[in-house]
């Protein structure tokens, strides 16, 4: 655990790994959500392989800050701003993820606060990369003076 | 993928509502897979009209990743494994998208750059609303 909230992070704070497996049911859960009917997201075809939808990198920033900021996003909602996901590899279902985070920076702008994170995705068995992640949120939809 | 793709040419559109089930779809979404068993979302911005107005906002909206997975829906569809293994998508929410907004996902083929690496698709990505407003803009990449 890092910080109570998700507001308490600070600038250079890396947050701890998460390890996990990534369950057919778990990308075809998300594929259903988001009304993808990629077959590939919902089974394997022929001989290849089931894969996670690469957007399911949020879910993992999710997974990360929860282990590290167990109260949740702070005294007011948190906000995503922006998306930003690179993909290195594909995420086949049935391997174990691992994924960590890194605060890149937080400042104020016209009363609300940003907070940017990089989180790495990688093949917990090989290490290697499979998505970078740079997620934007304001800590708070209302600027601080109007409330 | 062998297609000819040049700047100015679009995917299909996807024309869809922003109904107040897409976004309780997803947020159920994010806590089952947190969860990795099926349940409810607590009532959140996205899913409570009281707790939206109490963070300052008109009501319920749609958390912006909906918008951001219509749009790498298209690009899945339409590039499959070249854009699932080596793509990128970046998307920023300008504005938020509020309960039975109809929005349009736009992807529109910007560049095809060539390296001694092979070719990359650039396109510009938008939705936006009926009256033309883009609530949610990025850009995405592919290697062909």
């Amino acid at each position: 655990m890092l910080g109570r909230w998700v507001s308490d992070l600070e600038v250079g704070d890396i947050l701890p790994v998460v390890d996990y497996e990534v369950t057919p049911f778990l990308g075809r859960d998300y594929a259903h959500a988001v009304e993808s009917v990629w077959e590939r997201f919902h089974s394997a075809v022929g001989g290849d392989p089931q894969l996670a939808p690469p957007t399911l990198a949020h879910v993992d920033k999710l997974r990360v800050l929860a282990a590290a900021c167990p109260e949740g996003a702070g005294p007011v909602a948190r906000m995503q701003l922006e998306y930003d996901a690179a993909h290195h590899g594909p995420i086949p279902v049935g391997s174990r993820m691992s994924v960590t985070g890194r605060v890149e920076s937080r400042q104020a702008r016209a009363g609300r606060e940003r907070l940017v994170v990089v989180f790495e995705v990688r093949d917990t068995a090989t290490g290697s990369l499979r998505t970078r992640y740079r997620d934007t949120s304001l800590l708070n939809f209302i600027p601080e003076e109007t409330r | 993928m062998s297609e000819l793709w040049l700047p100015g040419q679009e995917l299909p559109r996807v024309r869809r509502t922003m109904t107040a089930e897409r976004m309780r779809w997803y947020a159920d979404a994010l806590d089952t897979s947190l969860a990795g068993r099926t349940v409810q979302a607590a009532p959140n911005i996205h899913t409570d009209d009281d707790v939206a107005r109490a963070n300052g906002l008109p009501g319920r909206v749609a958390d912006g990743m909906i918008t951001t997975n219509w749009l790498s829906n298209m690009l899945v569809d339409t590039f499959g494994d070249a854009y699932v293994h080596t793509g990128s998508l970046r998307t920023r929410y300008r504005r938020p998208i509020v309960e039975d907004m109809a929005v349009e996902a736009v992807v529109l083929v910007r560049d095809v750059e060539e390296s001694r690496g092979g070719r990359t698709l650039v396109a510009d990505v938008w939705c936006e609303t009926e009256d033309g407003e883009r609530c949610t803009v990025g850009q995405a990449t592919v290697r062909l």
